[in-house]
């Protein structure tokens, strides 16, 4: 064989290669574009079922004024942060943008969840037909969102492994990956912090 | 599997039952000890009548078995001894002769076992007849020796392999805990042609398959296999309307591979809680090859477990009064609820 053949072949391979990579990094950031706007279609069930949910509570829980108007003001938060461009999890400058929503977010289940639970205080209101139909179908929305914020974290990892693993990096700024978008992660110390025992049963 | 010479040919029903006969059931579970509690006791006390008549039987299909045996065995052997003694005067041993020498013996011998060991047969399903049935019953359950499941609907689960012959077994449905459940046992084969172009059956599932209810609403197919490796994860991904979801456990990324029309539906279905749970699963049925599918709003569980030989009579030699017998089928059908305990599908949470 001869040596201009060799060197035809070879580069032939790299461009093979460096073309299925491509194609990969590509591939692996609509992935990420995908899941991101999946974690939007089920935050926004949570935001139309909140104000459901809130309308029933207030006929009972009189004493949770400061909760119920804390949990209003969040939800009417992440509602304008529902525009955030499917595109802008990649673009840049939009990570701390991503980030600032999922706070938000997390800020917003925080308050449902300290909701849910003063519920308990209040029988009538645990007794409704409709607040329980209202909590089952919310506790489903936020399995669902739980489930969306997995699949987001899986396809950014998958992302954030291509673009970092060389050659991958290489090829990061022709595939238009210049920002990476984070992971999410639960932002909120409540539910970070470990449970005290002590606290509930004293 | 199929003995065949010459076109005459002893089914693999025939012949597991045989296999029974000779070496005992295959117990399911992997534990020598099966604790014998007051339902078991009461369970023989109720049907006490029955076991006694079915004893009766047992100790005369032994006889029967022992008489056949002994004078066929005899008959036999002085058949052997005309037939060796004709084709050695008659020089026919050489070349195709000993074959037919072979073939004059096996013959009669399989109808003689077959005729010897009949009563046992007969005694055996007798018992699976009477006895099982009112053992599922008072769990609320129904069960059929014969008959399973129908194996072309469960197709859609896409966990069924293909096959070209299909035998089902021990049928039972029935609801525990408020979930439906149904099952049965099957054994799917596929046809191939030898060297000389003689038919035979490759097993490609052996085991018990059920189906159990899911309260949790999805409208998307999961489906949960064996662990094939990367190759054949990235074909089924070009190939397939079901795209692979990676999930977190590595232990459970290890041992399955899964596939979904809906990324998000799928982790919905498999939290880390219930990929853990489905381990547990794995592990009470031996890790034996477990293969499951969410479709139709149900959960189809396939056990690979290489017989088919769950719910059935015990060996001849033990007696059809003995307790331990139907705390065995018992505990066979336990282990069938075990598996919706530890899913936790009774429970309306996250899985």
């Amino acid at each position: 064989m001869s040596t201009s053949l060799i060197l035809l072949i070879v580069i032939g391979l790299i461009a093979v290669g460096g073309y299925v990579l491509y194609a990969g990094i590509i591939k692996a950031r609509n992935t990420v574009e995908e899941s991101y706007a999946g974690i939007d279609i089920q935050l926004r069930k949570r935001h139309d079922l909140i104000p459901n949910i809130l309308k029933i509570a207030k006929k009972y829980m009189e004493h949770e004024k400061s909760l119920l108007t804390e949990v209003t003001e969040l939800r009417a938060k992440a509602t304008e942060k529902e525009s955030l461009a499917r595109n802008q999890a990649t673009a840049d400058g939009t990570t701390a943008a991503i980030t600032e929503k999922f706070a938000l977010e997390g800020a917003l289940q925080s308050k449902m969840g300290q909701l849910m639970i003063a519920v308990e205080n209040y029988p009538d209101l645990k007794a409704d037909a409709q607040m329980l139909q209202s909590q089952q179908t919310y506790n489903e929305v936020e399995e669902h969102i739980a489930a969306a914020r997995r699949f987001y974290n899986s396809a950014v990892k998958e992302l954030r492994n291509k673009v970092q693993i060389f050659p991958g990096n290489l090829l990061a700024g022709i595939a238009g990956v210049t920002e990476l978008p984070p992971f999410f992660e639960e932002t909120d110390e409540a539910v970070r912090a470990p449970v005290d025992a002590d606290a509930f049963l004293n | 599997m199929r003995l065949s010479f010459n076109n005459f040919s002893l089914s693999s029903n025939s012949l597991r039952s045989l296999r029974r006969l000779f070496w005992g059931k295959q117990s399911l579970l992997h534990t020598d000890k099966i604790t014998l509690g007051d339902n078991h006791q009461k369970l023989k006390e109720n049907l006490y009548p029955q076991l006694e008549i079915l004893e009766k039987e047992r100790c005369d299909a032994q006889e029967k078995n022992s008489f056949r045996l002994r004078m066929g065995g005899a008959a036999m052997a002085l058949y052997v001894l005309g037939l060796s003694t004709v084709f050695h005067s008659l020089n026919y041993f050489n070349g195709d002769g000993f074959q037919g020498f072979i073939a004059l013996i096996v013959l009669p011998g399989m109808a003689w076992i077959s005729y010897a060991y009949a009563p046992i047969y007969a005694y055996c399903q007798k018992f699976k007849d009477l006895i099982i049935p009112p053992i599922f019953k008072q769990y609320g359950f129904a069960f059929h020796s014969t008959g399973g499941m129908d194996i072309n609907r469960l197709k859609r689960s896409k966990i069924i392999p293909r096959y070209d012959r299909c035998r089902t077994e021990d049928r039972f449905s029935g609801s525990y805990k408020d979930v439906a459940i149904e099952g049965c046992e099957a054994h799917l084969e596929t046809e191939h042609r030898g060297n000389k172009g003689r038919r035979y059956y490759k097993t490609r599932f052996q085991g018990i398959m059920i189906r159990i209810q899911v309260h949790k609403p999805f409208n998307a197919q999961t489906i949960i296999t064996r662990d094939r490796g990367g190759f054949f994860r990235w074909f089924k991904d070009q190939f397939s309307d079901l795209d692979t979801v990676a999930l977190e456990d590595v232990d459970f990324e290890k041992k399955f591979d899964v596939f979904s029309e809906d990324q998000i539906e799928a982790r919905y279905l498999l939290t880390t809680a219930f990929m853990d749970r489905l381990l547990k699963v794995g592990e009470l049925f031996g890790n034996c090859p477990l293969q499951a599918s969410f479709f139709d709003q149900t959960l189809l569980i396939t056990l690979g477990l290489g017989h088919t030989d769950l719910f059935e009579a015990p060996h001849i030699s033990v007696p059809a009064t003995e307790i331990s017998t139907l705390a065995e089928i018992d505990a066979e059908l336990q282990s069938i609820f075990a598996i919706v305990d530890t899913l936790k599908l009774d429970q309306n949470i996250g899985m």
